[in-house]
């Protein structure tokens, strides 16, 4: 990141402090944020553009949010075994499932865990009037 | 003598399919305790395999059939969160080959080697380093060694039962120096995102959620060789997809005025390495630290844990909250705030709601204040710890849990350490999600603030069926006894 790059990221962090410690802090800002995330955050002089004024209207926060939480964390990585092209029989779970087993019931499938996979993609999420900073140098 | 080492990868069941997972899903760097091993064993002539399954993304060993036919001996490293794919690989060794000696090691071996002895068809365990135990292993099963002359080894005489050999020095600074570099030339160009390498070993702390070996021990190679290590790594840059070193160390900057010297050398010797490391908040308020190696790091990660300075005495890591500003304040005078992140832990055994706000209160603050990158995650019960041998002396927590793939989504495990309930942890997860998004704004690369919710808690409470009026019991009851009255009668029934 260059200077001017850097200079830019930290203004607008800046800008979004107040933001940020009321949420953190005051559970009546997180309340108006979720009921009207738009009334909170002209409160709090965060100006949006357009396109994501336009995204909040009318929302709650967490309608928003579920819309765009996936890509706000990146992929979740998770890689194919090569062997098998279908899913494992509840027998094979077992057979591989090691030390003691109780029973051979099905098991259910769970969410994987979490893991963000290096840059979350190019989202929408905003072009806010915010100065735009430029890329972070790639890790 | 023919070894078959075998790093296994983490995996769980997603999606009703077993799949490599965590930090093996991303292939981080290669397994450097398998690799280092192999180089130490190659070194005293022994023909070795590594079948690097984590790169393989694979619990199976089909590719290495011949290798694992013509083994003399199968080593298996692994930690606790690989271990079910351990035990499985265990067992496909011993279907194919009944006769193999196997030996298991790494940190969850080294925990419980009479547990892993006892229940799974393997002979030997090392504990601890394997560098010289290895080799005296091999040496004894070729009958140059008596076995009970091997160090650090456990394993089962069927007169004694369990036997624990002596336990060998710690290797030394300087021998340390001398363990021969893997030869990562020889995996395919971008196989890991980053190559690995160690400067030291050990951490001089015993923090309470540590599982990490070697605690207040620490040993490190001099600047000059690990300047020279790393040059020999650079000039394998092609192996990996971001061309970047990962020095694996528990603290890198343990010593800072040695880890100032070692930006000195790269500078000396006209090196441009980008660096990925772990460092303490008290190893940051060095200034020549960070003004030297501030040109080569790609990304660091400091381990800040608790918001709340009482939390930090619990942890036991030697810091306080104004250490951990002081240290984010000094990444961003040198213009590398947004490359550190710091990893915060909520739901350690000892808090309530109040202190995992506490925690997320500070975290913010130091986003908000100096642009450093936060992490938070929930606590898990990791064998090794302090804390973790507390849960088994109470007998909450036992070894055998580590058997089985699951522990992601382990609901008890994660309720014997975390005190707070559902739907507190829904709140503050509310919480979490609007700092997310409002962190996300100025449009950075990767994401500012990072908080994983616990899978067990998504997958075992869903939020929607949360009402706990709204019971099964309360059913019942209606149906048993309609309340009084109701629009309808029942026929029949007098009122």
């Amino acid at each position: 990141m260059s200077h001017d790059e850097r200079e830019i990221y930290e203004k607008s962090i800046k800008l979004l402090k107040p933001a940020l410690e009321r949420v953190a802090s005051d559970p009546a800002f997180r309340e108006l944020l979720e009921q009207n995330p738009l009334q909170a955050l002209d409160e709090m002089h965060v100006e949006l553009d357009d396109i994501m004024r336009a995204e909040l209207t009318g929302k709650r926060f967490s309608e928003f949010w579920e819309a765009h939480r996936k890509a706000a964390e990146g992929p979740v990585e998770v890689r194919e075994l090569p062997p098998e092209d279908g899913a494992l029989k509840d027998q094979q779970l077992d057979a591989i499932s090691g030390g003691v087993t109780f029973g051979t019931g099905s098991l259910v499938s769970f969410a994987p865990p979490y893991v963000p996979v290096g840059p979350a993609p190019t989202t929408t999420i905003l072009t806010p009037r915010l100065p735009k900073p430029g890329d972070f140098e790639p890790l | 003598m023919k070894v078959l080492l075998i790093a296994p990868p983490i995996m769980d069941v997603v999606d009703r399919r077993l799949r490599v997972v965590g930090v093996d899903a991303l292939r981080e760097c290669p397994p450097l305790g398998i690799y280092s091993l192999g180089a130490v064993l190659e070194r005293k002539g022994h023909d070795v395999v590594i079948a690097d399954l984590i790169l393989h993304g694979t619990r199976s060993l089909e590719s290495f059939d011949h290798d694992l036919a013509t083994a003399d001996l199968v080593g298996i490293g692994s930690t606790s969160m690989a271990w079910p794919t351990a035990v499985d690989v265990i067992r496909q060794v011993r279907d194919r080959r009944p006769d193999v000696p196997i030996v298991c090691g790494g940190i969850h071996p080294t925990l419980f080697d009479r547990y892993v002895l006892a229940t799974f068809p393997v002979q030997f365990v090392v504990r601890g380093e394997g560098e010289v135990a290895l080799g005296r292993l091999c040496d004894a099963l070729e009958g140059r060694l008596d076995m009970t002359e091997v160090p650090n080894l456990s394993w089962t005489n069927p007169a004694r039962g369990l036997v624990r050999n002596h336990i060998h020095p710690k290797l030394s600074p300087g021998e340390l120096e001398t363990i021969p570099l893997p030869d990562f030339g020889r995996l395919a160009p971008a196989s890991y995102k980053c190559l690995g390498m160690e400067s030291s070993r050990g951490c001089a702390f015993d923090c309470s959620f540590c599982s990490t070996p070697y605690r207040k021990t620490w040993r490190a190679l001099s600047p000059e060789r690990t300047v020279d290590h790393l040059e020999q790594l650079l000039a394998q840059l092609d192996r990996t997809s971001s061309g970047c070193v990962h020095i694996v160390d528990d603290e890198f900057s343990m010593n800072p005025a040695r880890a100032t010297a070692i930006a000195r050398l790269i500078r000396q010797r006209g090196l441009t390495p980008r660096l990925l490391f772990d460092s303490r908040a008290q190893d940051l308020l060095h200034p020549e630290f960070v003004a030297g190696i501030a040109p080569y790091t790609a990304g660091l990660l400091v381990g800040a844990e608790c918001g709340y300075d009482e939390g930090l005495r619990e942890v036991g890591k030697g810091t306080t909250c104004e250490t951990l500003e002081g240290a984010a304040r000094v990444l961003s005078e040198h213009g590398i705030a947004a490359r550190a992140d710091f990893s915060f832990i909520l739901g350690l055994p000892w808090e309530t709601r109040r202190e995992v706000e506490k925690t997320i209160r500070f975290a913010t603050h130091l986003f908000a204040d100096y642009g450093v990158h936060i992490m938070m995650q929930w606590y898990r019960q990791i064998p090794g710890s302090r804390i973790w041998e507390d849960a088994r002396r109470a007998q909450l927590v036992h070894e055998s849990m580590y058997d089985n793939f699951g522990f992601f989504r382990d609901l008890y495990l994660f309720r014997t350490s975390c005190r707070l309930d559902p739907t507190e942890i829904y709140e503050i997860a509310d919480m979490t999600d609007q700092l997310r998004w409002l962190s996300g704004l100025p449009g950075q690369q990767r994401p500012a603030i990072v908080h994983h919710f616990p899978t067990p808690i998504a997958s075992n409470f869903p939020r929607e069926t949360l009402d706990v009026e709204d019971s099964g019991l309360s059913n019942l009851r209606a149906i048993a006894k309609p309340s009084r009255g109701m629009p309808f009668r029942l026929e029949g029934v007098r009122s």
